[in-house]
């Protein structure tokens, strides 16, 4: 793996292989944990959710098209989503020690707070209501938010006749998973 | 909530289906009409919300990897602990069981039979009874004879005789009770330490040992003096 041309894996990954990223996982996890743990005083938790993370930014930037070539290696990308990633785990951890007093939380923060309350549905529920969808909407709108493909490159792996129709099925499935969350809004209000 | 009547309309400006004006109109709707504007957001985050899912279903495939990894690890780690452990059992019972061999091989082979005292004829001795059992073999009848002489010649016999059904521990008990004063102490004394051989213990190995050494100085007993240095150079 550590030989392999990261253009390989990208291919791969572009062609809906999820084994790459397990592989890539196996080759620099504990390596990513010792440095972490070194550079900045991680937890083994720490370090094993950032670089998870930044796995899974890297696989979603490959599989979106927004990645294309590297610059580094491969092992350099990953470690420098990792740290970032770890900061912000180590920042909002430190945040949450503190967020009872609220004068502690700046005005940006107390935004994004404000945000996740004024959402309507959870996470569990849009989870909840998406499990509920027949599988070809599943895999409709997990290529279209998840994997960020275009119409065109849905339809050809849907096997649709079209982009068009690829449209339609996702505006089809996105109503029925509105209905479903509206379902389970209501069952939460009673 | 997301009215139903909007979900094409956000569709269609999402995938850039809408004409000019309907775009423009769309987008100054966003501007004045606020609830519309909040129904498109949620819609939106309804969005966000099918990424982050799938993003979640990936990381705990990733989380379930890092811990097969880890029992893995711990696998290996007690596969090389139990292996270490087992060969170290086998090597400790592969020797004790190849000096035990060897130990008992050596008391078989110094362990001289007594032919017993003489019994006469015309008057009955105190020991006729247990010696005719003794050359009889017959060791129980022996032993029940023996038991309430309490003599050192009793002792001898009666620790020779329990040796011979096996019970040695009887037999080292009997043995140690014989005193240094007696005519039989040399010859008890090279029993007892054929008897701690057996037990394969390294207390009990070093109690014979030291009985060999003292048995190999002492020139009374040219036989006794022999066999002791024999065992000592075979246990060495």
């Amino acid at each position: 793996m550590k030989q392999t041309n990261y253009k390989d894996i990208f291919k791969q990954i572009r062609a809906g292989e999820e084994a790459p990223i397990f592989e890539m996982y196996k080759n620099f996890h504990k390596e990513f944990l010792k440095w972490s743990t070194y550079q900045f005083k991680a937890t083994e938790d720490q370090s094993k959710d950032a670089f998870q993370e930044a796995i899974l930014d890297f696989y979603q930037n490959v599989i979106s098209g927004h990645l294309t070539v590297l610059t580094c290696s491969l092992k350099t990308y990953l470690f420098e989503i990792g740290k970032h990633k770890l900061l912000n785990i180590q920042k909002k951890e430190a945040r949450l020690t503190y967020n009872d007093t609220i004068q502690l939380i700046d005005n940006g923060e107390f935004e994004s707070f404000m945000d996740e309350e004024k959402k309507e549905y959870t996470q569990e529920q849009i989870s909840q209501a998406l499990e509920k969808l027949p599988t070809d909407c599943q895999e409709v709108l997990k290529l279209y938010y998840f994997k960020e493909y275009d119409m065109e490159s849905i339809s050809r792996e849907m096997n649709y006749k079209n982009a068009d129709t690829a449209k339609s099925k996702k505006s089809l499935c996105m109503k029925r998973l509105i209905q479903e969350l509206a379902k389970l809004s209501k069952v939460f209000i009673l | 909530m997301i009215e139903e009547g909007n979900i094409d309309l956000f569709e269609k400006y999402q995938h850039d289906d809408l004409t000019s004006d309907e775009k423009k109109a769309f987008e100054a709707r966003l501007v004045y009409d606020s609830e519309f504007k909040e129904s498109y957001e949620k819609y939106l985050r309804v969005g966000e919300g099918i990424s982050e899912h799938y993003r979640s279903e990936l990381k705990n495939k990733l989380k379930d990897f890092d811990k097969q990894l880890s029992e893995k690890k711990k696998f290996s780690y007690w596969k090389l602990t139990g292996a270490i452990a087992a060969v170290f059992i086998l090597g400790i019972t592969i020797t004790r069981l190849f000096s035990t061999n060897n130990y008992e091989t050596i008391v078989t082979n110094h362990w001289k039979k007594e032919t017993g005292l003489p019994v006469k004829m015309s008057t009955k001795g105190k020991y006729d009874d247990a010696m005719n059992a003794f050359k009889m073999e017959e060791w129980s009848t022996c032993i029940k004879e023996l038991q309430p002489l309490q003599t050192d010649t009793a002792n001898y016999y009666l620790g020779l005789s329990y040796y011979e059904i096996k019970e040695y521990q009887k037999a080292i008990a009997t043995f140690e009770q014989i005193p240094s004063t007696s005519n039989y102490i040399h010859n008890a004394q090279f029993r007892l330490g054929l008897l701690y051989l057996l037990s394969n213990l390294p207390k009990d190995i070093e109690k014979a040992t030291n009985l060999f050494q003292q048995l190999s100085i002492h020139t009374e007993h040219p036989e006794l003096v022999q066999s002791a240095k024999i065992i000592l150079e075979k246990i060495k």
